[in-house]
């Protein structure tokens, strides 16, 4: 089961800049501080999923980098896929 | 200057997804050399329904960290409008992954980059237009 959002002990330093960003954000656009607190949490837990799915591909595409071999079949590959799209562009 | 590059199918997305070191390194050096490649979000979307969560992140990560991978919405008028061009001409139900590919395709001019031509069968023999498609793996 998921752990509900309120159990989760936010550290204080976290706590202080939510706020402050939120107030800044509420001064610029002219929200209700609780809006603009829930618009800096819900942006922050995009950035972290963002964050977590780019770790994920920059792992695997650092593993494909390190195999020399998959790497030179790629190349081959893409010089054919590239060709194709070059002799596709010339001939129109 | 023309912009060249492919539109990526759902069977390509899956296969990021998955693993396959030959897919992703191709996806590393696409990146390398500049060619474009277009993700259509409603293939994504068919595409991430067949992975884990992991492999998931994997494919978002790779859209969002590669420079010349762009995700193709349907955000406007004139986007829902090419897809449901396109959905119109297929027997229902409509495969959506292939429409918004094919859809994307006829937009930009890019031909479909595919791991298998024979999941393309049904729906060309179903529709009108010529839909371009290229193999990642050397037919010969």
């Amino acid at each position: 089961m998921t752990e509900p959002m309120t159990s989760i002990k936010v550290p204080e330093r976290v706590r202080e800049l939510i706020h402050d960003v939120a107030a800044q954000l509420s001064k610029e656009s002219g929200r209700s501080v609780p809006m603009a607190e829930a618009i800096v949490r819900m942006h922050g837990s995009f950035a972290t999923e963002r964050h977590r799915n780019r770790l994920a591909w920059e792992e695997a595409a650092q593993e494909v980098k390190d195999d020399t071999d998959a790497m030179a079949r790629a190349q081959v590959t893409a010089d054919r896929l590239n060709a194709l799209l070059q002799a596709r562009q010339a001939g129109r | 200057m023309t912009i060249l590059g492919y539109v990526l199918d759902d069977t390509v997305l899956v296969e990021v997804g998955r693993g396959d070191f030959d897919v992703r390194a191709l996806m590393v050096i696409f990146n390398q050399s500049d060619t474009r490649t277009s993700v259509p979000a409603i293939t994504l979307a068919v595409a991430e329904a067949s992975l884990s969560p992991d492999q998931r992140r994997v494919v978002r990560g790779m859209i969002d960290a590669l420079d010349n991978v762009e995700l193709a919405l349907v955000s406007t008028q004139d986007e829902a409008a090419r897809l449901s061009e396109v959905v119109a001409r297929m027997t229902p139900p409509a495969d959506m992954a292939a429409a918004h590919a094919i859809a994307v395709s006829q937009y930009l001019d890019w031909p479909i980059l595919t791991m298998s031509r024979k999941r393309w069968a049904p729906v060309v023999t179903e529709l009108p237009w010529r839909i371009e498609l290229v193999e990642i793996r050397d037919p010969e």
